[in-house]
């Protein structure tokens, strides 16, 4: 319960503020002069101290000097506007309020000068979190040199391995926790390096071994070093989700090269010099994207490796690039069908690194959400920024609601921020005016008030507020709140646009979405390909073999196709057993490779019908491509489609490239099986 | 709500013993080693065991084991760094009640606490 002493002589205004402040929850006691403030504040410790100016008996200032001698909360002085122009400056005073004064903006600003309990419990614990990761940190060189020590002597003497894995291990589980994210990876590194020899003990003799131990104990230094920079730009924040990079090249140099190179863009990168290892990363924390080098060693099929990153439940949507210096379609097919959105060559690679890693960043952010934030307060409304952004939220700011709505048609919106209180429009009101259209009937809004007022509170909500809060915001707060509408909204969306059974988008939903995709290759005079297919005899499969097993083959083919392909590429169930794949800014021979590998691979997936008997499915498609066939969606839809009838017609099983027919015919004829 | 937290490393304990109490209003007591948590849990009624898998000497497991054939029934979730789903399948079988992530971030550990207590 906050306690307000209240000086004053005037019983009107001693009676008006009283009753304000009471209505709020505040405890309000009075003195009148200099010797009852003295024993009130002595006796009742006092959250704020409200001093009226024209107390006869004494000068405002004498008594500011008196409470200042008896307590450190904040004062708040009443007084005629001429005097407080007069004596603000030198009486550094948190608020100064004129005569006569607004009484909802009076209470509601006291109200905000003193915190509330809860915001004051979580402050302090903020600080004591900041205290300890102070400590932690402190003490971080001399553990870092501790396990460097153990890691000499467990080369010199392979029975002192335990002891540094062990070392390894502790700072991996600590680091973390203490916000020292970077450092916990790399020592995570390090343990798994290290306990690779207790399953071999022949590595403890190997040099090469022991380099990559000593650049992962390397990589834990210089993650140290870098953690107190980011600790700068974001104090006591602990929710900044990390946008990372996983690169994975074998190549020591050319590892050490980008994370230089990452250093310079403040980029987050984790390197891996082997599957495993990244593999490891990969299953423990999302990324952002993964850079993967094409030739990862005689063993390694780098393409393969993609297609596993991508199936670590944290990493299904992260965008993927390839280094090669090889342009070959083959390559370029198995590079996009493992997921590829760029290529890069390891030559021009300063460059190109940069943008692509940006591009990435953004996209990713965009994929999360995007976030406007309305607030006058330039302060405010940065904070607000910085907070979401450091989330992985996409956002940008307005100062007032003028231009929301224009904003809103060019940029688009997830989630949308409002301040109560905005210059001309408040925001209760721009709320009401939004969820008048139809457009942005749905939009999930957040209203942000500083009065803690259950009827302001009733007012947002009426007006269609989706959440409401107050201030003080807590970083931790703000991003949970927005978590939970932006996961809502994208509940209500996957629900509107995914295919229950296939996985894959819904009809309507890939309509929608290859029109944009296609307007884009127009305006961006890209290319753009369609494969368009159809489950060979699905009736027969229903008919003969249940219809259990015919939804598991509709089930595999969307997981096949989810699990191929970049990210921007669109797959949808077309209804029954069609199903559509667009490429954006590909031709069409590159989808009759890609359409001609799917049907490879999906013809050798054994089935097994409700009886427990094994068969095999194919698919025929047909392939078209803009502009070749067609500058609209229908065109190039009755295009393939036409392909697609003349591949049943002449035998099924088989992709229908531009005018010519193409077989593959190593494949397995499964129709023969049925 | 009665929590008792078991982990070797101090800044473990400290950080999360920070969390527990002051985000989490949880009452806390503290072991270093699943030996001492054995004795701790006979002796005095616990809500939840929060205990750390990998530790020198006797580890989680092996300390979830013996609680139990000192009939110590209390609830054990493993905080532990080894998260793959055949590690967390092989916790679960041994009768722990849940698996918390190392690193966690103190801010939202009690969450995942009661989350895992409501499941």
């Amino acid at each position: 319960m906050t306690t307000v002493l209240l000086i004053n002589d005037d019983d009107d205004i001693a009676q008006l503020v009283r009753s304000l402040l009471q209505a709020r929850g505040m405890t309000v006691l009075d003195a009148h002069d200099e010797s009852t403030v003295e024993k009130q504040l002595r006796e009742f410790p006092a959250d704020v101290v409200v001093i009226d100016s024209d107390i006869r008996s004494a000068t405002s200032l004498h008594l500011i000097n008196v409470v200042r001698s008896l307590t450190k909360v904040p004062i708040v002085l009443l007084t005629e506007a001429s005097l407080a122009l007069r004596c603000l400056p030198s009486l550094d005073l948190p608020l100064v309020f004129s005569k006569p004064i607004d009484v909802n903006d009076f209470a509601e600003r006291i109200m905000a000068l003193v915190p509330t309990e809860e915001a004051e419990v979580l402050s302090d614990l903020t600080a004591q979190l900041a205290d300890l990761r102070k400590v932690f940190a402190d003490a971080l060189p001399s553990k870092l040199d501790t396990l460097s020590e153990a890691v000499s002597a467990a080369q010199m003497d392979p029975a002192h391995i335990e002891v540094a894995h062990m070392l390894a291990h502790r700072l991996h589980g600590s680091a973390g926790s203490y916000g020292f994210e970077a450092v916990g990876h790399a020592a995570a590194g390090l343990e798994d390096l290290l306990a690779d020899v207790f399953e071999n003990r022949q590595l403890a003799s190997q040099n090469a071994f022991w380099e990559s131990v000593r650049s992962a104990l390397q990589d834990t230094r210089m993650s140290a070093n870098r953690a107190p920079e980011l600790e700068a730009i974001a104090p006591g924040v602990l929710i900044g989700r990390t946008r990372a990079i996983l690169v994975v090249d074998d190549d020591p140099d050319f590892l050490r090269l980008v994370k230089a190179n990452s250093r310079a863009l403040m980029i987050d990168v984790v390197t891996a010099q082997t599957p495993q290892e990244a593999l490891q990363y990969a299953r423990t924390r999302p990324f952002v994207a993964a850079l993967l080098d094409v030739h990862l060693g005689p063993n390694t099929n780098a393409f393969e490796l993609a297609k596993e990153i991508r199936r670590t439940p944290q990493n299904e949507s992260l965008r993927i690039a390839f280094v090669s210096g090889d342009g070959a379609m083959q390559t370029r097919v198995s590079a996009i069908e493992a997921g590829a959105s760029k290529f890069l060559e390891k030559t021009t690679l300063n460059d190109s690194f940069a943008t692509t890693m940006e591009a990435f960043l953004k996209s990713s952010a965009d994929d999360r959400g995007r976030v406007i934030v309305v607030e006058d307060d330039a302060d405010t409304r940065e904070m607000y920024m910085f907070i979401l952004e450091q989330a992985g939220y996409s956002v940008s700011g307005l100062e007032c609601a003028d231009v929301l709505v224009e904003t809103l048609e060019e940029k688009g919106a997830d989630l949308l921020l409002l301040d109560v209180n905005l210059p001309r429009l408040s925001g209760v009101d721009v709320c009401r005016a939004l969820r008048m259209s139809e457009r942005w009937g749905l939009l999930p809004i957040l209203i942000v008030t500083s009065l803690a007022d259950a009827r302001l509170r009733v007012n947002a909500y009426r007006a269609g507020a989706s959440d409401v809060m107050s201030k003080p915001v807590l970083p931790e707060e703000l991003v949970a709140r927005a978590d939970a509408q932006m996961e809502r909204a994208r509940l209500l969306r996957d629900r509107a646009d995914k295919d229950g059974l296939s996985g894959l988008m819904s009809r309507r939903a890939l309509l929608e979405n290859f029109q944009r995709v296609l307007g884009r290759c127009k305006r961006e005079l890209e290319p753009l390909a369609l494969v368009f297919l159809d489950i060979d005899r699905f009736k027969m499969v229903n008919d003969t073999r249940g219809h259990l097993a015919g939804d598991r083959v509709i089930a595999r083919l969307g997981e096949l196709m989810r699990q191929r392909y970049r990210v921007e590429d669109l797959r949808g169930r077309w209804g029954g057993e069609e199903f559509a794949l667009v490429f954006p800014g590909q031709e069409r021979e590159f989808a009759t490779h890609a359409a001609e590998n799917l049907l490879r691979e999906f013809s050798r997936i054994p089935f097994y019908s409700d009886d427990g008997t094994e068969f095999y499915v194919t698919f025929t498609a047909g392939i078209s491509g803009y502009p070749d066939d067609g500058e609209s969606l229908e065109a190039l839809f009755r295009c393939a489609d036409d392909r697609l009838y003349a591949g049943k017609r002449s035998g099924r099983n088989r992709i229908m490239g531009a005018g010519s027919l193409t077989e593959v015919s190593e494949i397995w004829d499964a129709e023969e099986g049925l | 709500m009665k929590i008792l937290l078991v982990d070797d490393e101090e800044d473990i304990r400290k950080v999360a013993r920070l969390s527990l109490v002051g985000v989490g209003k949880f009452d806390v007591m503290m072991c270093s080693g699943a030996a001492d948590a054995l004795t701790a849990a006979g002796e005095s009624q616990f809500d939840l065991i929060l205990m750390d898998m990998m530790m020198p000497g006797m580890d989680g497991l092996e300390g979830l084991r013996r609680m139990r054939e000192a009939d110590i029934t209390t609830p054990v979730v493993f905080m532990t760094a080894k998260v793959q789903k055949k590690e967390v399948e092989g916790y679960l079988a041994a009768g722990a009640l849940g698996v918390i992530e190392k690193p966690f971030n103190p801010m939202t550990l009690p969450d995942e606490i009661r989350g895992i207590l409501k499941r």
